[in-house]
């Protein structure tokens, strides 16, 4: 009894622990001090816990972190596939002309017809474009 | 932290965030969800976790400040006040009726409260919160909230002597 006073005392000066508190509301050792709504309150306002509570929200972590994890891995899949065609357009893009050796062995070949025709070349007019190269040996049209 | 160490010493706050949570969301299965929520937050950062000084008190504000987004989110009908409590449950029979008008009267009184003593008392006596966890939450010393809570009973004491005598 004296015990419960001092717990009563306790509970007024805010240095009861939970399982104490949780005592006097069960025994209803706060009647006499009018503090009989104040246990029911606590035990109505009380929530009853699944007892599968950890297992589901454990099954739900899991299952949640899988699925991120694939969305995560598609979300990569998708960027290296676009940064790959964006490079394989580049690459192409920039291979689309003639390199600079085949250039040179086309200037070559096209110098080297017009020495051979050199006789009845009247005055070369030579052309340069940014792929071609048009050499021309007469200025007149023959059919 | 591993796995194990993340399920024996994480995972258990479940149970405890549940009244919180339930208490800012009302509803079991969305209360459920948002503690799936939270413990991945944590997982997150199971690795600062081992040098918490207060790893409960953390996960508990975490859990408060979620379901605080998740309340903010929602259709301003639906948003509760965060200190609001869930409707008290419909009852039948005449002493079921007498304890919900003793708590609906306790509820009054409590909502009369200054700010923190109303925070604080219904930290303790709704969620059954310690006073490290509480002191987490509020940011305040645990002797401050022992006061407080000390003042609030007090309150809640004498209003209802008033009443009932």
């Amino acid at each position: 009894m004296e015990q419960d006073e001092i717990l009563i005392k306790k509970y007024f000066a805010g240095t009861t622990s939970l399982e104490e508190e949780r005592y006097l509301y069960e025994q209803a050792l706060l009647q006499d001090n009018g503090l009989e709504a104040v246990a029911s309150f606590a035990k109505q306002q009380r929530v009853d816990i699944p007892s599968t509570l950890e297992e589901k929200v454990w099954e739900g972590v899991v299952q949640k972190k899988a699925v991120r994890s694939n969305v995560q891995w598609k979300k990569w899949g998708i960027a290296a596939s676009i940064l790959l065609m964006i490079t394989i357009g580049i690459g192409t893009q920039m291979n689309k002309g003639q390199s600079l050796a085949q250039k040179e062995a086309l200037w070559q070949e096209a110098l080297s017809l017009t020495r051979k025709n050199s006789a009845s070349i009247d005055k070369p007019k030579i052309l340069y474009e940014d792929e071609l190269i048009v050499i021309y040996l007469s200025e007149k049209i023959t059919d | 932290m591993d796995v194990k160490k993340f399920k024996e010493r994480i995972l258990p706050l479940s149970t405890k965030m549940y009244p919180l949570v339930m208490r800012y969301l009302g509803d079991t299965n969305e209360a459920e969800d948002a503690i799936q929520e939270i413990m991945i937050k944590l997982w997150r950062v199971r690795n600062q976790l081992n040098t918490h000084p207060n790893v409960n008190g953390f996960a508990l504000l975490t859990a408060k400040n979620y379901c605080l987004d998740l309340v903010k989110k929602k259709k301003p009908t639906m948003v509760r006040d965060s200190y609001e409590l869930s409707t008290l449950q419909s009852v039948s029979g005449h002493e079921q009726f007498l304890v919900e008008e003793l708590s609906n009267h306790v509820l009054t009184i409590i909502r009369t409260l200054p700010v923190q003593q109303r925070e604080v008392i219904i930290l303790r006596l709704v969620d059954e919160l310690d006073y490290d966890e509480i002191s987490e939450l509020t940011q305040l010393k645990v002797a401050h909230i022992r006061v407080l809570v000390s003042r609030a009973r007090q309150t809640i004491a004498l209003a209802l002597q008033k009443t009932y005598n």
